[in-house]
């Protein structure tokens, strides 16, 4: 493009670009709670992920709406209180409950959801990381009036409160043995049986904080720790090899032996292969754990964190009804990693110590 | 309607930066265009002129604080380079596990060694002290290194700036040690960086004697874990004086302000390239491929001796004016 016709071009774009935003644009298509998505024949093959359906495979889809199989919704408390946060002791030495015959085996997998409820989850990394960050700006080159310092703002680096994750259980003859896969972790899964479902375990595989909230009454619940190595095979923090190799890339020989450990440990446990569960992608709202149950079936009674346990992975955790209440919360956590590190008592004035002090000549 | 005014009047706010973008890119392209075509234009004497008076407003803000002795202010500093032994950061609570954690552990221990540095500098350097900057970085070795600095207001008066008011300061990189540092046992560290401020004291007392003032404006110290357990310790000290811009010593043809190294140093750098560039594109190029000829104006200015040279320190590398 000749350069005197750059200007009238954008110029031109720049017109459209006003016209056009008219506030109507931008908006994203209200698209509700979503839900699963199955084939013709009832066959989960993936959920709803907000806009675009996720498929396991090729198959026709069916879109069912989560109020089709969940009954009164009230996505509100999802938000709200919970009864008591229970934390969750992790088995040692892997010592998980396999599957018993006569159980039904189903997994699931889902990315964070849709539906953040008011639980903030955080290592003592996290604290440490956002003290660190604020006082390296702080003393860095190019500083802020560091003496005249009247706040010290330190939010976590990385702000979320878990998110929700519907798991709606079809009804079946068998009993349930539940396995739940966080991929990053920061998921509340909340299980819904539908009538004449019957969960009886509960195992959640994560990497991350997070937990559960309405485990069904008699279910028991075991959180193995795979973060550390704890099964002899380190979670699934690397990429699949074969995605690797699809990428163009040829993948280490340490990360195909830490996925075929964890794909060995996965058989050896639960009698079936890890990666072809149900999956909530990005965003879901819900995932069916099991077929497609027959239309007309009893539909799960819906249940939020409001005045519910929720049971949540070892972690500083809180349930804030307001957001300056969690500001309030972090920082103090955070201010506490750097009145600690100065050797000052928690609760001291971080201010004073952190300003600089004046020595004069004769003081 | 009030809301229909609100809503124009933030769309047309939302053309600012818009319309900000778009000048900027015309003017890169435009400068692109004239540096490839060896033809200097509109946009090269805007792009100098601005890159000239950013460079010269920040030069004389450095001049004033420096010459501010009175005052504490990140103009004058001793800057300190640490290598410290992760395991000896007190105060370092699960630093294996939280690397953040050792940061702050870092950044603290900073704050102490800056306070008991004060204490020593306030005997001799300074008038008074404060701790102004620092940075911590883990290492992979099991160090972290720690950067640090204190302002500090100057002991010694300045000297005659009578009338120096718009000067030039001209710095000089003084070398308390040689390049690879000296072997200090830790427990004597101190004692010898005491000494270090009387030799940077006595440096600017004879600087002062020849120029009429003089202040120390920077030292550094930097220190590493020796083999023997004994400390490592290289130092500079940075002294300047301040002095007439007519009789800084720099090419005089450069810039409209040849009182301030680093604007000049930038219009001359535009006009060596686009001179280079010209003679990248002249018809009488060597046939053999080599490097074209330099006009005789081009080579006078590389070769001219009151040009400011380069020069590489401990402090690290500057511009600095002729002797």
């Amino acid at each position: 493009m000749e350069p005197k016709l750059i200007l009238p071009t954008l110029v031109v774009l720049g017109g459209a670009f006003f016209y056009l935003s008219d506030n109507q644009s931008f908006k994203m298509p209200d698209l509700g709670l979503g839900g699963m998505v199955t084939d013709l024949n009832g066959n989960v093959i993936g959920a709803v992920n907000g806009a675009t359906p996720v498929m396991h495979s090729g198959s026709e889809l069916l879109v069912i709406a989560l109020g089709d199989l969940v009954e009164g919704i009230d996505t509100a408390t999802i938000s709200g209180a919970p009864a008591e946060i229970k934390l969750i002791s992790l088995v040692a030495d892997c010592a998980i409950t396999k599957p018993m015959p006569g159980q039904r085996i189903a997994d699931v997998i889902a990315e964070p959801g849709a539906l953040p409820t008011q639980i903030y989850s955080y290592d003592d990394d996290e604290f440490a990381r956002s003290a660190a960050y604020a006082l390296q700006r702080l003393y860095g080159p190019g500083k802020a009036d560091l003496a005249g310092l009247k706040q010290l703002h330190v939010g976590p680096m990385s702000d979320m409160s878990l998110t929700s994750v519907n798991v709606i259980v079809p009804p079946g003859p068998e009993p349930v043995y539940l396995v739940i896969n966080d991929k990053s972790g920061g998921i509340l899964w909340n299980i819904l049986p539908m009538p004449g479902a019957k969960v009886e375990h509960v195992t959640h595989l994560t990497t991350g904080n997070g937990g559960v909230v309405n485990l069904p009454e008699g279910a028991t619940l075991q959180v193995p720790d795979i973060a550390n190595g704890d099964c002899g095979a380190f979670a699934r923090v690397v990429e699949d090899p074969s995605v690797t190799e699809a990428r163009g890339f040829v993948p280490s020989d340490e990360t195909r032996a830490q996925w075929a450990a964890y794909d060995a440990w996965y058989v050896e446990t639960f009698g079936i292969a890890p990666g072809n569960g149900l999956t909530g992608r990005d965003e879901a709202y819900a995932v069916l754990a099991g077929a497609a149950p027959p239309e007309g079936a009893a539909k799960a009674v819906w249940a939020g964190v409001t005045g519910r346990i929720v049971h949540l992975m070892p972690a500083e955790v809180i349930y804030a009804a307001e957001e300056q209440q969690h500001e309030d919360w972090f920082t103090a956590k955070a201010t506490a990693e750097i009145t600690r590190a100065f050797g000052a008592p928690d609760g001291s004035d971080v201010l004073a110590l952190i300003k600089p002090t004046t020595y004069q000549r004769n003081n | 309607m009030a809301g229909n005014s609100l809503m124009f009047a933030m769309r047309f706010i939302m053309l600012i930066p818009m319309v900000l973008g778009l000048s900027y890119g015309l003017l890169m392209t435009k400068f692109s265009q004239e540096m490839q075509s060896g033809q200097p234009g509109i946009a090269t004497e805007i792009v100098t002129k601005v890159g000239i008076a950013w460079l010269t407003n920040r030069v004389e803000k450095k001049r004033d604080a420096v010459v501010d002795t009175a005052s504490l202010n990140d103009a004058r500093v001793v800057a300190f380079s640490r290598h410290v032994a992760l395991a000896d950061l007190p105060g370092a609570t699960d630093a294996t596990l939280y690397q953040s954690r050792a940061e702050i552990a870092g950044l603290a221990a900073t704050r102490q060694m800056a306070d008991a540095e004060c204490a020593i500098m306030i005997k001799s350097l300074a008038t008074a002290c404060q701790f102004d900057s620092a940075r911590a970085q883990i290492l992979d070795d099991g160090m972290i290194r720690l950067d640090y600095a204190l302002s500090f207001a100057a002991a010694t008066p300045i000297g005659d700036v009578e009338g120096l008011k718009d000067g030039v300061l001209v710095p000089q990189i003084v070398a308390l040690t040689d390049r690879d540092g000296i072997d200090v046992p830790a427990a004597d560290l101190p004692a010898e960086r005491e000494k270090f401020y009387a030799a940077a004291e006595d440096a600017c007392a004879g600087l002062r004697a020849d120029k009429g003032n003089c202040v120390i404006s920077e030292m550094t110290f930097a220190e590493r874990p020796a083999d023997d357990g004994s400390v490592k310790l290289s130092a500079t000290a940075e002294i300047a004086y301040l002095t007439q811009a007519a009789t800084a010593g720099r090419p005089g043809d450069l810039t409209a302000r040849p009182d301030d190294v680093d604007a000049g140093m930038l219009a001359f750098a535009m006009k060596a390239m686009f001179e280079a560039q010209r003679a990248m594109l002249s018809t009488d190029q060597p046939a053999d491929g080599a490097m074209p000829e330099l006009p005789p104006e081009t080579k006078s200015l590389l070769n001219d001796p009151k040009l400011p040279r380069f020069e590489n320190s401990q402090g690290g590398a500057k511009f600095v004016s002729p002797p």
